[in-house]
């Protein structure tokens, strides 16, 4: 179980690459830029069901963000959240 | 557990340190402890005694300040990467010959090896990066 922290939008190639490298169980935290996602609900992040997917919310209230992401149900957790994350998740790799 | 931090990201041009510093105080309030935080490629720059943003903007070189002088955080520098960036404490300034330096304690200008033992020592490694 991995945790990938996403740094970057779904458009960039690091996403794509985080696409082929997650496995199933381990978790996404998609921060900073990585946020953007919550733009478009039918990416593949979201309609998948392999791995769990959170949206840091911090970086979300910094993009006006926040209320999009809810509407459309996505999952976040804040920076207490995150640090919950790491100690769930022995190992983690950051996407940059 | 024990967390160290990783940060390779230049202040005021990416979110990686203010990233890292608001994980760094939500570890610390999680009851864990902080052993350092190493600073390598353009992370260096945190280190940066000369920085000067306006005054109603966060210091990040004095941000990680306070985290050393209130939590004991050791704050570790890559020699190579600073050097190269010219970010210099006053012994590397004296042995090139320069008039001016601009890394200072709590800082420390390390080698790559620092990064490995607080790797072998912390529970948690955190990479932030940008």
């Amino acid at each position: 179980m991995i945790l990938h922290i996403l740094t970057t939008p779904p458009t960039s190639e690091v996403a794509q690459q985080v696409e082929q490298a997650i496995q199933a169980g381990d978790t996404l935290l998609l921060t900073e830029a990585g946020v953007t996602a919550a733009l478009n609900p039918d990416l593949h992040c979201w309609t998948q069901a392999d791995y769990a997917v959170f949206l840091l919310e911090e970086d979300l209230v910094a993009r006006g963000l926040a209320s999009l992401a809810a509407s459309h149900g996505l999952a976040t957790v804040d920076i207490d959240g995150f640090v919950a994350l790491t100690e769930q998740h022995p190992q983690s790799v950051t996407w940059y | 557990m024990d967390y160290g931090l990783l940060v390779m990201g230049a202040p005021y041009s990416h979110s990686a340190p203010h990233s890292a510093l608001r994980f760094a105080h939500a570890v610390l309030a999680r009851g864990h402890q902080l052993v350092g935080v190493f600073f390598y490629h353009d992370g260096v720059h945190n280190a940066s005694t000369l920085m000067t943003p306006p005054q109603d903007e966060l210091n990040l070189r004095d941000a990680w300040q306070v985290l050393h002088e209130q939590h004991d955080v050791a704050l570790d520098v890559c020699i190579a990467a600073a050097l190269r960036r010219g970010v210099v404490s006053q012994s590397e300034a004296a042995r090139h010959g320069y008039d001016t330096f601009n890394l200072e304690a709590p800082f420390e200008l390390t080698g790559l090896g620092q990064l490995l033992t607080l790797q072998q020592r912390c529970d948690r490694l955190i990479t932030f990066a940008s």
